[in-house]
């Protein structure tokens, strides 16, 4: 058992124990209230240069399986556990320790997760921190010098384009932190699905002439990447039906002219009620979230609200008005989280085969 | 919709192994819910000891037998808008059932609450019930009736072996066997032909050695459906949920293999049109990730309460609402909750365990091989940051010194009794796993032998560490630590050190390890709410403080046992009621997940925590209260809170867990009870043992009141009473047992009033007699504060009770029908 901290950048230390990788990162803390669903969490892109704290009590308890990655090497920068579970001593090797031992991503346990959690609801703002082996005052400096970087889907965007053949529908997948379970989904319904970068144009995606095209979640700050990516969408949902997810929404309010800003908390979990405006149903759906649309900013000539969380208020799903395009701040495809709303992805299709009939 | 002025509801009924003492708490909960909605409510019960008839809770209460002729009685009187099945077991809905065929409830209007007419029917009918689940698509066994080898071997060949072979209508007594292979099958099926009166055999799957897992699912009106919890059984199947070891949130399971039982439980709750709440069961086999759909209750039962419990999501006051006709966005659970807190799905940040206890003292032939049936009496929680923590501290509640000391050591049991209870798992089968694990067997042997998953082997081998490491450096501050956070109380330590509790205390002090408390809350700390439920741990952060004085600490009675059973929760409960009339601000420390003091309306504080005598005085240490109530029978822990001396606060010790002893002779035996104050003699009323019919002896667990008997012997009994009262040294409640010697009256017993007769009596007579044995100990009875008419009695009016017995639900045969082993108790009170 070695001591390891958990330091803020203003000033407060969390003692724990290390394990996973001794490396020391730097990232902004987050905490998720999902219980269940670890290794789908910490391998979703999304947390890329965040230090996850897990709120359920014990994570580590199904190890490693083949079957649960959502992205093949995770980007995030720590874990916080209040527990970890023992290695199984005959198969130790699918451990989650090992596991984040092998990725050099640190994490620390027997932390007061729930006084964490309590500190980053009360700070207000983002706080930055880091997994220490000493909690000494160049640890602090560190922490204070360290600068995060904003080319975050940069980092996580696949650097080319890779088919995922099938027979259905053809389906362009931009990949902004691309999660797994979006390509489960279209799997199980067939598609034949083109995943490009995020720097592709309208043309390099319209040169494939799909029949829908779908923009993925991701990490950071929409406003980082919109220069290319806004103008993308605003001729892609033109020329095909769209969905888009998470970071995607974003960009696809914002490219209809909507503004995002800032949470003050960063939301992860999916025990928020997200009432579906049109029908008043309320579903649950698997939340994370660090931006989101200001309302007032939403053109309702141009976009209605779909979806809104009941809890904080935010906006959870978009719909253009004029083009077969609707877009959701949730994911639909879980992993981890209720597939209550996967229907999304029906819909999805349901707008390719109109478009086919209409042509 | 038509809105509701008045609900008459279903009671639980006297305890029994089935269905145990959860009932009471919820019905509590859910009409002090809806009285706050302006709603009037009716109850309908003959439990003695349920605390709800007695509570301003309910408008009327009707103390009378559960059968449909009192029920259609009470409709014909009340008229009600409603009517409650959900809270009484399948029983209720037995009795909605025949209430409905009379045609009264359309007849009048009346509404059935909860679920609709058709589930009604179906919870009563199995088979409609499993034919609705296969139309709808849900999984569920596969079975096939066939009536030739033939066409068996072609069914187990389709099902897949091992399969499950029953005789169709046996000719007398017939078991399901198991056939693992054709050749087994060959016999099995020849055999059970010729059994079966209709020369045909039911071949089904074998779901044995699948985990076991339950779904609670809230739905209401408008079709919103949630997941309140996903438990987790320790046990496989095989083994009955409520004798398993229940663990939530389930520890060993996928999301998506979570969110697949989610989907069908979302999607049974909607084809059963339930409003309010659901628990279904599931065999899983995380070979395949398939769920089988076993058992579908929409109805209040021991899972329910325990989800409530073990998250503090507030599970009865939204059913109460959403029973008033309100949908869960309408629900405002009030300022400690976060507005749409009653849709928010419950997420944890903390493992809560739920043990069976079942009580081998009074009982020890009821030590056998668990299986389908329940065994257990009932059961403790515990509460913890990890899984080992949680059962550690579920063990040390179950208050069994015994049981405690099993956690380092079970080396009286042989190696081949170790190895039989393996497989054929008794009372407490964690002690055995984790002796078999302190003997050598590998974690996939154990797996393999008891289909318990290897993640709780683990979790057992780490904990087994844990004793060997404190066990290895006595007075080591750093396995103190370790041990503390293990949920290890300091009686433990203490042994493992040959040291006395009081010297682990010391080391905690000078180490500053001190205790910090958790709340149980529905969001995992992501929301500013506040259930008033805490458990204790070793973190950073402690969230409680000292509240306002006055403040009182109750220390609770533990899961229920035989003698008492739950008359001790009651009791407890109408101490806190008076505290809290006396302007106390209070506190309660108990584990029973079923008990009526846990719930939100009675202590704003209410700790799940082992009793241990260190974990009590942390909880004192922190509330600082002016009085503290504790039960008789926690003798250790009287003793070490009389040692510290704790400064301005008075110590109240009430004997309301006092084993019951008998009051027995061939002759009548009549009771006067009163209260003596230590100088006065205040009659409360008489009571008369009636004849056992099992031993035909005057018994005091059969009981009427008033007496039968004429008014010389009635004046006769009040001064003997004064007189044994004017003999007394303490005040206190006391009975004065009489029988007939030459044709008088003539003093035979005087004892405290039992609990159970507490109970009775209170009902009786309509007043709190737990609060005023409280009031006599603080020394603020005031004798104006009784009724006038306690002299004369209550006109016109009668009273029985009878206790009742677990030997039945147990296949326990020729056990003596004594006091202390009742488990429950029935009565009626007649007014004519």
């Amino acid at each position: 058992m070695t001591a390891s901290y958990l330091i803020f950048d203003d000033g407060s230390i969390y003692p724990g124990v290390s394990f996973g990788s001794p490396a020391v990162t730097f990232g902004t803390v987050v905490f998720t209230t999902s219980d269940v669903g670890y290794q789908e969490t910490i391998t979703n892109q999304i947390f890329h240069n965040q230090i996850i704290v897990f709120s359920q009590p014990t994570i580590g308890n199904t190890r490693i399986n083949r079957n649960l990655y959502e992205a093949i090497e995770p980007t995030a920068k720590g874990v916080v556990v209040s527990d970890v579970a023992p290695a199984d001593p005959e198969n130790p090797e699918t451990s989650l320790d090992i596991f984040l031992q092998r990725m050099n991503i640190p994490g620390i346990t027997n932390v007061d997760t729930r006084a964490v959690v309590h500190k980053l609801r009360n700070a207000g703002r983002t706080l930055t921190g880091s997994i220490v082996p000493v909690p000494d005052a160049h640890a602090f400096d560190q922490l204070h010098a360290t600068v995060l970087t904003n080319q975050q889907v940069a980092q996580v965007s696949t650097p080319k384009a890779y088919p995922n053949p099938d027979v259905g529908d053809s389906v362009v997948v931009v990949d902004f932190g691309l999660k797994n379970g979006v390509l489960r989904e279209l799997s199980r319904r067939h598609c034949n699905v083109t995943v490009l970068p995020y720097t592709a144009s309208a043309d390099d995606i319209l040169r494939l002439d799909p029949d829908g095209v779908v923009l993925s979640s991701g990490p950071g700050n929409p406003e980082d990447i919109k220069r290319s990516v806004v103008p993308m969408i605003q001729k892609i949902q033109r020329e095909r039906p769209l969905m888009a997810i998470g970071l995607g929404h974003e960009l696809f309010a914002m490219a209809n002219g909507a503004k995002v800003v800032k949470m003050p908390i960063e939301h992860h979990g999916f025990n928020h009620p997200l009432q579906e405006v049109i029908t008043d149903h309320v579903v649950y759906a698997a939340q994370d979230e660090g931006y989101t649309i200001d309302p007032d900013s939403v053109d309702r000539t141009k976009l209605f609200i779909t979806y809104q969380d009941l809890q904080d208020g935010t906006v959870q799903g978009l719909r253009h008005r004029q083009y077969p395009a609707f877009s959701v701040q949730f994911s639909p495809d879980g992993a981890p989280g209720p597939d209550e709303t996967d229907g999304l992805f029906d819909e999805f299709l349901e707008l390719l085969h109109d478009r086919e009939a209409h042509r | 919709m038509k809105a509701i002025r008045s609900v008459l509801i279903i009671g639980g009924g006297a305890t029994a192994v089935q269905t145990s003492d959860e009932l009471d708490a919820v019905i509590f909960e859910l009409a002090y819910s809806l009285k706050q909605q302006g709603i009037r409510v009716i109850l309908l019960d003959d439990n003695p000891f349920s605390f709800t008839s007695d509570s301003p809770a309910v408008d009327r209460a009707v103390v009378m037998s559960l059968t449909t002729p009192n029920l259609l009685q009470l409709i014909k009187e009340e008229d009600p808008d409603a009517i409650l099945p959900t809270t009484g077991n399948k029983l209720s809905f037995a009795l909605v059932q025949e209430v409905m065929e009379t045609g009264i409830l359309q007849e009048k209007g009346i509404k059935l609450l909860g679920v609709p007419e058709a589930t009604n029917r179906q919870v009563n009918h199995p088979s409609l019930l499993s034919s609705t689940l296969h139309q709808m698509g849900a999984p569920t066994k596969k079975l096939v009736t066939v009536n030739n080898f033939q066409d068996a071997v072609e069914a187990a060949g389709e099902i897949g072996y091992p399969v499950a072979v029953a005789a169709l209508m046996p000719e007398g007594v017939s078991y399901r066997r198991l056939a693992n292979n054709r050749s087994d099958l060959n016999t099995i099926v020849t055999h059970g032909l010729q059994q079966s009166r209709a020369h045909q055999v039911v071949i089904s799957q074998s779901l044995a050695g699948f985990k076991e897992i339950e779904a609670v699912v809230m739905r209401d009106h408008t079709g919103t459906t949630m997941l309140l919890s996903m438990l987790e059984d320790l046990n496989p199947i095989g083994i009955h949920a409520g004798d398993s070891i229940v663990v939530n949130p389930a520890q060993t399971m996928r999301d998506r293999e979570i969110q697949k039982m989610r989907n069908i439980a979302f999607a049974i709750a909607r084809k059963l049109r339930i409003v309010g709440v659901v628990h279904v069961q599931f065999a899983f086999d995380q070979e395949h990730e398939q769920g089988y759909v076993i058992k579908v209750s929409p109805y209040f039962d021991r899972a329910v309460l325990f989800a409530e419990r073990s998250t503090g999501y507030p599970i009865a006051p939204v059913c109460a609402a959403l029973y008033a006709g309100r949908s869960l966005r309408e629900i405002n659970l009030g300022p400690n909750f976060d507005r749409h807190a009653a849709l928010e799905e419950p997420a944890m940040d903390h493992v809560a365990v739920r043990l069976p206890f079942f009580d081998l003292e009074e009982l020890p032939e009821s030590d056998v091989e668990l299986g389908t049936q329940k065994r257990s009496i009932g059961a403790v929680m515990g509460v913890g940051r990890t899984f080992n923590a949680a059962i550690v501290k579920a063990v040390e509640a179950q208050g069994d010194k015994k049981n405690i000391q099993s956690l380092m050591d079970l080396s009286a049991i042989s190696n081949s009794e170790l190895a039989k209870k393996l497989v054929h798992p008794h009372a407490n089968f964690h002690f055995v796993l984790l002796e078999a694990l302190r003997r050598g067997y590998s974690i996939s042997e154990l797996a393999e032998m008891t289909k318990v998953d290897r993640y709780y082997l683990a979790r057992f081998t780490l904990l087994l560490q844990t004793v060997k490491d404190v066990g290895a450096e006595t007075g080591s501050p750093t396995v103190l630590h370790q041990a503390k956070t293990a949920g290890l109380c300091d009686w433990v330590i203490a042994r493992l050190w040959g040291q006395e509790g009081k010297d682990v205390r010391q080391l905690r002090h000078a180490q500053q390890l001190a205790r910090t408390y958790k709340e149980v809350e529905p969001s995992a700390g992501e929301l500013d709410q506040h259930s008033g439920l805490f458990y204790s741990g070793f973190g950073v952060e402690n969230e409680v403080s000292p509240m306002d004085s006055p403040t009182a600490v109750v220390v609770g009675t533990g899961p229920i046992a035989l003698g008492n059973g739950a008359a001790s929760d009651y009791c407890m409960a109408g101490v806190i009621a008076a505290l809290k009339k006396a302007g106390f601000h209070t506190a309660i420390i108990d584990n029973n997940p079923s008990t009526v003091t846990l719930s939100p309306v009675f202590a704003e504080r209410r700790y799940i925590e082992p009793l241990t005598s260190d974990g009590v005085i942390d909880v004192i240490a922190t509330e600082k209260p002016r009085v503290v109530v504790v039960p008789a029978g926690r003798k250790n822990l009287i003793q070490q809170l009389q040692g510290l001396g704790l400064k301005d606060c008075q110590l109240v010790v009430l004997p309301f867990d006092t084993q019951p002893t008998d009051v027995i002779n061939d002759d009548a035996l009549v009771a006067i009870n009163f209260i003596h104050d230590g100088t006065h003699f205040y009659p409360l009323a008489t009571t008369g043992a009636l004849r056992h019919s099992s031993n035909g002896h005057f018994m005091d667990t059969d009981l009427c009141s008033p007496a039968e008997i004429s008014e010389d012997d009635d004046a006769r009994l009040q001064v003997l009473g004064r007189g044994a009262s004017g003999q007394l040294t303490s005040s206190g409640l006391y009975q004065l047992w009489c029988v007939r010697k030459k044709g008088r009256l003539e003093p035979y017993k005087l004892k405290a009033i039992p609990a159970t007769q507490l109970a009775f009596l209170a009902k009786v007579l309509g007043i709190n007699l737990p609060g005023i044995a409280l009031q006599l100990k603080l020394k603020t009875f005031q004798s104006s504060s009784l009724p006038h008419w306690l002299n004369v009695g209550k006109a016109g009016q009668y009273a029985i009770y009878h206790a009742r017995y677990p030997f039945h639900d147990l296949h326990l045969v020729g056990e003596q029908a004594t006091a202390a082993k009742a488990i429950g108790g029935w009565m009626e009170i007649h007014r004519h």
